[in-house]
């Protein structure tokens, strides 16, 4: 999903989930801050490293095939972006090598979904923001898993779905070409994707980067063979994914707003969607590479008040010029301790499971016995808010 | 391109142009040394592929074409290490024909590259043709080892050359968000 999704419409579900306009904007803030807050930006504002939620372009191409970097790579992937479906799901006549990547397959409505939300809720806004981008994420990126992986996630076969006049569905064959300076092209059906490497640990099979920005984008429905499906092709019907994506995102926010007591899976809030279901679908399944400007007057509409553009510094002179105890208290200080929380879940419980590709722990692996500092804020944080309660 | 993956290739390009290198100037000497590396490389490299099959790619969709792969390197080092007794006359045509194989590869990389617009294509054109040449000369001077010989040091420099540019090379990635 991209900035309209993760930005414009968290804000317009987080509003219909009765967050005030103000609230709205800080959840749907650190929603996108998800896909910008890299190692890069960290040390820009001299955050904690180990809060990294993405990696640039640049951080990646650097990336070695040692252990240590791609589990760290898995950490951050699984965490934030490809939230594994089933941690001990099983394939019949499989090795453990393959069952390990297998189950990093990020999937919708898993356990981990129920607990990452139960987790954070009582958490601050940015806690929230982050989940949703999360939860958003799923959707887009089920069936690809976020870990280097040939076996996983190539794919081959792509066709997009189409309906004629008469209604009846079309296929039409998806050309692929490795130019990322280009842009995607509806036109003659060519999109960019990751060169093809047939090396398992290369960063070019990492998440959908075989599948190019298909995932992305909310209006196509296509179908592709997944390397790992046994010859058996998957459908991916992104407008009416997206759409579920954006009730549960509401239902969801009311369960962290209090509203609803328990959080269940497979459950959306269609209700309070019901009356901007054709208004959602019309911008869902518009032809077009970017529905900022469609989701921002959606949002606009909702609230009466405008949004304003997304401004990654908007919040770094608070958080820098913040005293030491201070920094916790910060808008960036509250995302990045929601961020940290967030991976200790997801990698503990990927260890748990005896799946050794994210690492034993966070704070170890990444930054030695440095990253205590990190567990500090944590602790700090938890501590302020059992006081403050 | 990881930095470890370039890092790599500077110093794996560095050691072929020695080789090239030594083969020019010590003939007789640089060939066996040069056969060697080569069914090395090849038995170390088909037989990762191999382990690579049986432990996770046999569960890939197409992913028996790794096998093959793996099989094909595979044996190809081990009919070296077999022929290195035998005169040079014979062993000679093989190295001819996995510089050609290399050749023809780097053309249809190039054709495939051109149709997906990257800039290198001309580059590996160039790189598929010169070493497509060197082995059409070879064949001229196919009774004669000590010519091919230093035909195929030309081959193996121009080789170290390109591994050295793919290391210096910038990277270019599809970003996921």
């Amino acid at each position: 999903m991209q900035k309209d999704f993760h930005y414009y419409a968290t804000y317009a579900a987080a509003n219909i989930a009765g967050f005030s306009p103000e609230e709205s904007l800080v959840i749907a803030y650190s929603a996108q801050l998800v896909d910008e807050c890299s190692k890069t930006f960290l040390i820009k504002v001299k955050g904690p490293l180990t809060a990294a939620t993405t990696q640039l372009q640049s951080e990646l191409s650097e990336c070695g095939e040692d252990i240590f970097t791609l589990q760290d790579i898995t950490r951050i992937w699984s965490s934030f972006h490809f939230l594994p479906g089933n941690l001990n799901a099983s394939y019949p006549r499989r090795t453990k090598r393959f069952l390990y990547k297998y189950r990093l397959i990020c999937n919708v409505n898993s356990d981990l979904e129920v607990l990452m939300l139960k987790k954070h809720k009582g958490h601050s806004l940015q806690a929230y923001g982050m989940c949703m981008h999360v939860l958003a994420d799923t959707w887009a990126h089920r069936y690809f898993a976020g870990t280097p992986s040939f076996v996983i996630n190539d794919g081959t076969d792509f066709f997009e779905i189409l309906k004629n006049e008469a209604g009846e569905e079309l296929e039409k064959k998806i050309r692929f070409m490795h130019n990322p300076l280009k842009a995607d092209n509806f036109s003659d059906n060519t999109y960019i994707n990751s060169i093809n490497q047939d090396n398992e640990k290369s960063i070019m099979n990492l998440g959908h980067g075989r599948a190019g920005h298909l995932p992305d984008y909310s209006f196509i429905k296509y179908k592709y063979l997944p390397s790992w499906g046994d010859y058996v092709y998957l459908i991916k019907d992104n407008p009416t994914e997206y759409y579920l994506a954006f009730c549960q995102m509401v239902y969801a926010l009311k369960y962290l707003r209090g509203d609803i007591e328990d959080f269940k899976k497979d459950v959306y809030d269609f209700e309070s969607v019901e009356s901007y279901k054709d208004e959602i679908y019309g911008i869902l399944q518009k032809r077009q590479l970017d529905s900022c400007e469609d989701w921002k007057a959606f949002g606009e509409k909702l609230t009466g008040k405008s949004i304003e553009d997304f401004d990654l510094f908007k919040y770094q002179n608070e958080y820098t010029e913040a005293s030491k105890e201070e920094k916790t208290n910060t808008f960036l200080g509250r995302f990045f301790s929601a961020a940290i929380d967030q991976k200790i879940l997801v990698t503990d419980s990927i260890f748990n499971s005896g799946n050794p590709l994210a690492g034993y722990s966070v704070e170890k692996a990444s930054r030695g016995l440095g990253a205590i500092k990190d567990l500090i804020i944590v602790g700090k944080n938890t501590l302020r808010r059992i006081f403050h309660e | 391109m990881s930095r470890g993956n370039k890092i790599f290739n500077i110093i794996f390009g560095i050691l072929i142009i020695f080789l090239a290198a030594f083969t020019l100037i010590f003939p007789e000497a640089g060939y066996d040394s040069m056969l060697f590396a080569i069914e090395i490389v090849l038995l170390v490299y088909g037989g990762k592929l191999i382990i690579f099959y049986l432990t996770l790619a046999r569960y890939k969709v197409g992913g028996v074409a790794i096998f093959y792969k793996g099989v094909l390197y595979f044996n190809t080092g081990l009919f070296l290490v077999f022929l290195e007794d035998l005169p040079k006359i014979y062993a000679m045509p093989y190295l001819v024909i996995m510089l050609l194989i290399s050749g023809v590869k780097d053309v249809l990389k190039s054709s495939s590259s051109r149709k997906l617009e990257l800039n290198r294509w001309l580059f590996q054109m160039l790189l598929g043709a010169v070493k497509i040449i060197i082995c059409l000369l070879c064949l001229f001077y196919m009774k004669s080892p000590r010519i091919m010989s230093l035909l195929l040091s030309w081959g193996v420099l121009h080789e170290g050359f390109e591994r050295i540019s793919r290391g210096f090379r910038k990277n270019k990635l599809m970003h996921i968000n």
